[in-house]
């Protein structure tokens, strides 16, 4: 069995796996391939302990987001978008639609780096039960 | 001798609305995005929207299973690990992404964030106070 994941990437013999240098330290990405192509098992259908999980976790100060306008607009506009997604700048509505994939897609080629989305629901209106 | 505790942040949000809502956001490699949650007592994990897990480039199924029960049922959700940035404090934590798309809400919950802070709420002011906790009390 011989098998490439992408180009100049891992590669899966009868062997084992061959990881390139270049693709030493990508934690996040090296787990997620490994498990798709099942070199890290399962067991009882769960997964099994995650390499990539800190075992301590560092806390880092960082400035605080605000939403407020974004919340704001939300509070203000939303009968007009109940079921769809909404991508927001501040007070500026950047794009919506049903299909989230495409509404995220219109933020980001409106250089937003990191976008706020929102689904509208209608059931937002209601009390918050918790679970 | 009376406890005290004391906290780094003062956040507040408006008590008349449904729930407390919180801004945050989600990082994975190069990618982030911004989104509102919930505070959530009562849940184990910190859960997300499907959509803002594709979004980050994560194929949700490949995550660690867990089945989350509620009130009303039950559902399946995906646990994988993010850098998740909240009320000015930034974690890495293992974050659960529904497995169904249009799941009605995000939640902040207990394990991974909720047990790395120290929270104290005046709900009738509307304000929350965060900090670390293992700060000093």
């Amino acid at each position: 069995m011989l098998e490439t994941i992408a180009d100049n990437q891992i590669t899966i013999t009868e062997d084992g796996a061959f990881i390139p240098r270049s693709l030493f330290g990508h934690d996040v990405e090296l787990t997620e391939t490994l498990r798709q192509v099942g070199v890290l098992s399962t067991m009882n259908g769960q997964t099994i302990a995650d390499p990539t999980e800190p075992k301590s976790k560092p806390i880092k100060r960082v400035e605080p987001i605000d939403l407020s306008l974004e919340l704001n607009w939300l509070k203000a506009h939303r009968s007009e978008y109940i079921g769809q997604w909404v991508a927001l700048d501040g007070e500026r509505l950047i794009a919506h639609g049903v299909d989230a994939r495409k509404v995220y897609q219109a933020a980001r080629e409106a250089g937003l780096l990191s976008p706020f989305v929102e689904q509208v629901l209608p059931t937002d209106d209601l009390p918050f039960g918790g679970w | 001798m009376q406890p005290t505790l004391s906290f780094e942040i003062i956040h507040e949000y408006d008590p008349g609305e449904a729930g407390i809502t919180l801004p945050v956001e989600l990082r994975l490699a190069e990618k982030s995005l911004k989104i509102s949650a919930k505070l959530d007592c009562g849940s184990s994990f910190c859960i997300f929207k499907r959509e803002h897990g594709e979004e980050l480039g994560l194929i949700i199924e490949s995550g660690t299973l867990e089945r989350i029960s509620t009130a009303m049922g039950s559902f399946v959700a995906y646990g994988h690990p993010v850098t998740l940035s909240a009320l000015g404090f930034e974690l890495e934590v293992v974050a659960y992404f529904a497995a169904m798309p249009n799941f009605p809400r995000n939640v902040l919950g207990r394990h991974g964030w909720m047990q790395q802070l120290k929270l104290g709420i005046v709900d009738y002011d509307g304000r929350l106070y965060v900090g670390r906790h293992d700060s000093e009390m």
